[in-house]
This record gives C-alpha cells, structure tokens and sequence, in this order.
C-alpha cells in the first residue's frame, strides 16, 4: 500500500520552510507613495535631463497645441513614463506554465493611461529590430540577486515629461524592481542613442503592497475642446518655443539660470549646482502657473 | 490645452490613498501553517465525522488495495481535500477584465496533486444539476464582509480522509476565506445529503503571505507495485473491515472506545466526551502504527 506519490511527509518538511531564494514574487496591487515627482522646474524647463543635440531640437519644437490634435487627444502613455505618473497603482500577476511551475512571465497593468506589460521570464530573445514596437515593447526580465532587471525595446516615441522632452523609439529602457518586505522600487534607466548624450537614471519610485487596493478603469474619451485644423502638426521653429522655461528673460521662483533649463548631461549631477551659481539669473520671474513640471 | 482625460489631480486624491472596501485582494503565494490536520485517529476511526447509514457503509467497504488499482494510482485530490494536506501551498490569481477592471475569477492552485480552481466573482450562475462533475468542482464567490464565501458545486465523490471516509458527488462545499493581514484563513464546511446527517466543518487552515515561496511541480508517476488484477474491485463487505478503527477489539494510544470510532454528528461535538467515558475500552492498544489519520 505504499504509495508511488511524493510522500506528504517529506513535503511537508520541504514546503513549511520558506526558500531562501534571492528571487521574490511581485505579484500583487502595489499602491504609490507620495514622492517628488522627476521634473519639477517650469514648463520647458529641462535640467537634469541628459539630452542630446536632437534631443533638445525634439523638445523645442514640441507645442501644447499637441494635446489638441485629435489623433493624440487620448495619446496613450509609455509604460515607463505611467510608472513614473501620479497615478501609478500598479498590479503584477504571473503567468506560470502547469507542467512544470514555471515562471513564463510577469503581466502587469498600471492605472495612468491603463498601460499594460508584459516581461518574459522564460529566457527568450528579443524579436528582430524590424518587429513591432508598441507603447510598452518588449520586455524581458533577469534576476540579479533580488533584483528584477527588465529591458524593455521596441518601443515607440513617448515622453520623458509631458513638456516635449521626448524618448526615442530607439531608446531601451531598463527598469530595476526591487522589494523589501512590503515595498517595491523601480528605478528607471534609459538608454537613448537619438535624443539623449548618456542614460537618464529616473527618481526611484516606490510603492506599498496593499491588498485593499481597488484598480479602477482610465477610460479616455475624445472631445474637442480647441480646434486644430486637420492635417496641422502643432510645433514651433527653431528658437521660437514661448514655453516659460525656454525664455531666457524668465525664472522661476528657485531663480533658475536659463542655460541649465536647456537641459544636457553636466545638468544631472550635483557639480552643477556651483556652476549654476555663476550663471546669470534672469530678472523677470514666471507666475506660478508655468510650473508645470510633468 | 485643456486636457480631456479624467483630471490627474482628482485621481491623485483618490487613489494614494487606500480603498475602504471590506473586500480585499487574496491574490499571492501563500505558505501553509503547521497544524493539526483533520483526523488522528488510527485508520478506520471516524469520530468526529457526522456519517449517516450510508456514509459509514461506504466507509466500511473501503480497502487499502484501492490504492493499487491503477485508475485510482493517480487519483486527484479534491481541492477541499487538498487544501486541508499539508502540502497546500497555495496561489492565487485574479482574472480581471481589462476595460472595467472588474474582477470575474480568482485562480487557485494547491501544490497538493496539483489542483486548481476557478472562482467565479461575475455573478454567473451555476450549470444544470446534469452538468459535469469535476474534482475540483463549480465554484462561485461571493463577499460577506471581508470574507469571501466560495461555494462549490459539481464535484465527484472525494475524500473526507485518505481511508474510506467520503463525501459524496451530491455534496455543496462551502469554503470561507478570510485574509488577517499577513494572513489567509480558510474554513470548510461540507454539506452531503448523502452519506451525512449534518453539515461538517473542517478544522480552520491557515496560511501565511510568503512571496519568496517556490511551488514546484507535484509529478505523480503510475507504477505498479502491488498487482490488482484487472476488473476487480477492492473492496470490504459489511462488518468485515481489516481497518484497525473498525476492530472493536483494539484501541489507540488514547483508549478511543468503538462506539466513538463509527462517527456520526454526535462525535462531533465536545459533549460527547463525557458520554465517551461511558463506553468499555477496547483490551488492545494498539501503538503508533495503528494511528494514522490522513
């Protein structure tokens, strides 16, 4: 009467013990802590942001009235910018294969602009460069100790802030997710080879778990509040950007010098700081409405 | 350049902050607690199970050699059954749809003989009494407070214990889920118009949140061992049970009495142990190899 099956004996000695295994499950609702959010400056204001020559043109030429052309009106947001939103409750589920309880991939769904991913765990390789690309690519995950390392490619053009600072769809996007007890961290890290000079670390995010968190729809529904004439892309020339943080007569109420506000590497780190202090402050200081930040 | 989406900051609002509802996420990996398990006595002992006539008959007429029958080498765990083993790691999925964010499933899958089982929280209604029979049944989810009812439908006859003790095809198993933080109750109660003549309420499980925990495969391999010849069915006729429970001759470690040992509600109830004290103690004590339990 012996039975052929895994004794529960010995299971039960292997199963009540917790592994001691590096990797950790992520799943679950994950609810945002309150944070500074990345880019908090004027409207325009792009310090801190590593762009490029291109990267600065891009940001330029970008005008609001983009928020008014109707194809963009519900422009749906990049999984690493939704991450880095205000709205980011985030819920990761897994996908495991029956057979042999593996770990296949980690879907996850964020609430800002309802963006949705998926990281392959299951070692697979990246589609070729011609292949799709989509607001949140492809995105494949690795374990390093206890850190979820995803890169993301195959993506499309979206934003850094939501001001013209723009990420190419040739950028790779790695995201460490780290959790500590009750807490998960993502930090962001872009790899931009169009529109900025070096990788762009993003403030680290943090959420809690909470298992009382309820994830509610984002619907976006198209109306049209100010015209653009069909065929219009809104943008401005060279040098004629009117957005606060791209004027050179205004500051804001830290009195920002104008040139960081252009933004480029030697902006990201605190050596700039001494710098900035022997830069020109503009005389004229913005109303507080141009703070647009994100 | 008013945006048409549903405002950030009325979101912001909302969402940091955690949601009041009773209702809470069961989603995760969760590592059972040691405990008791159900059933401690020598094999063939059903104090504590309320059988009637016809479920102590089916009872009886349980052999070991059931075990050897090929069909039943493999046999599926019920997930009631499983959950109560002590290999019942457990996870938990939800299935949620995408544009209303309502939840319709949770997913469970049980280490324990690998089960699984879906819960429908979509209002749907239960198929046809003719509908099919599964091991783990048909099951629906309903909220009581914070406490998620699961009541399970369709199921085959099962195990109440590994040793002839069954609930039949007929039976409702009401299941109550309860999340304490950190922690996931379970309680069951089996409802058998069958072979019981009251509803049995399984010892209370508990399980902890664990996201380091790993669930392997639970492989079973048919093998045979010992030869049950082809068309036969193992089997006891009635009143002659080798079990050592069934002997009224012998008696566990505790002096269990006989009488105790063919179960009905009765035995389920604290008050019964004064009339126990009345009962002749069987001559023969029988030790640890005749006390089993699962």
């Amino acid at each position: 009467m012996r039975h052929r099956i895994v004794s529960p004996i010995l299971w039960l000695v292997v199963f009540c013990a917790s592994p001691v295994f590096a990797q950790v499950d992520i799943a679950g609702n994950w609810r945002p802590l309150p944070r500074n959010q990345d880019g908090s400056g004027m409207t325009g204001d792009a310090a801190g942001v590593p762009l490029s020559t291109e990267g600065r043109w891009r940001a330029d030429s970008w005008s609001p009235a983009d928020f008014d052309t109707a194809e963009w009106v519900c422009r749906p947001h990049a999984w690493d910018y939704s991450l880095e939103g205000p709205l980011s409750p985030v819920r990761f589920w897994p996908e495991v294969d029956e057979a042999t309880q593996r770990l296949v991939a980690y879907r996850g769904h964020i609430h800002m602009e309802e963006q949705q991913t998926t990281i392959w765990m299951d070692g697979r390789p990246h589609p070729p460069e011609n292949a799709l690309h989509t607001w949140s690519g492809f995105s494949t995950g690795q374990w390093e100790g206890d850190t979820l390392v995803v890169t993301t490619t195959h993506l499309k053009e979206a934003y850094i802030r939501r001001t013209g600072l723009m990420r190419s769809d040739k950028t790779t996007v790695r995201t460490r997710w780290r959790r500590m007890g009750n807490y998960l961290q993502a930090t962001v890290i872009m790899y931009d080879p169009v529109y900025l000079s070096v990788p762009y670390v993003r403030s680290t995010m943090m959420w809690v778990f909470d298992p009382a968190m309820k994830m509610d729809p984002y619907p976006c529904e198209e109306a049209t509040e100010t015209a653009v004439p069909r065929g219009q892309v809104p943008h401005f020339l060279p040098g004629r950007s009117p957005l606060p943080g791209l004027d050179p007569n205004l500051t804001d109420r830290f009195n920002t010098p104008y040139q960081p506000r252009l933004g480029g590497a030697e902006t990201m780190y605190p050596e700039y700081i001494a710098k900035m202090r022997t830069l020109p402050k503009p005389a004229k200081r913005a109303a507080g409405a141009s703070e647009g930040g994100q | 350049m008013f945006v048409r989406r549903v405002a950030w900051l009325v979101f912001i609002a909302t969402l940091s902050g955690s949601a009041v509802s009773a209702q809470v996420d069961l989603t995760g990996l969760w590592r059972p607690l040691p405990r008791n398990e159900d059933g401690s006595g020598m094999d063939g002992d059903y104090a504590g199970l309320p059988l009637n006539a016809a479920g102590r008959a089916r009872a009886q007429a349980w052999a070991p050699e059931n075990f050897e029958v090929p069909e039943w080498v493999c046999r599926p765990h019920a997930w009631d059954f499983s959950l109560e083993a002590g290999a019942s790691q457990l996870r938990i999925n939800a299935n949620i749809e995408d544009a209303t964010q309502k939840l319709i499933s949770l997913h469970g899958r049980l280490s324990m003989r690998e089960q699984e089982s879906d819960i429908w929280m979509d209002g749907r209604e239960r198929p046809p009494d003719y509908a099919r029979h599964s091991w783990s049944g048909f099951s629906i989810g309903e909220w009581e407070g914070n406490t998620l009812i699961q009541t399970a439908t369709h199921l085959k006859e099962a195990y109440m214990r590994r040793w002839g003790p069954m609930r039949s095809d007929q039976a409702t198993v009401r299941i109550r889920w309860k999340r304490l933080g950190e922690y996931l109750r379970a309680t069951v109660i089996v409802y058998d118009p069958v072979y019981f003549e009251a509803p049995y309420i399984r010892t209370s499980m508990f399980w902890i949140d664990d996201p380091n925990l790993v669930m392997p495969p639970y492989p079973c391999e048919e093998a045979t061992e010992t030869v049950v010849e082809r068309g036969t069915v193992p089997h006891y006729l009635p009143g002659r049970s080798l079990l050592p429970g069934q002997d009224p001759k012998v008696t566990d470690t505790f002096g269990t009495p006989f009488e105790a040992r063919l179960g009905g509600a009765e035995t389920m109830y604290p008050e019964y142990i004064a009339k126990m004290k009345g009962f002749p103690r069987p001559p023969q004590v029988l030790g640890e190899q005749g006390a089993r339990g699962q």
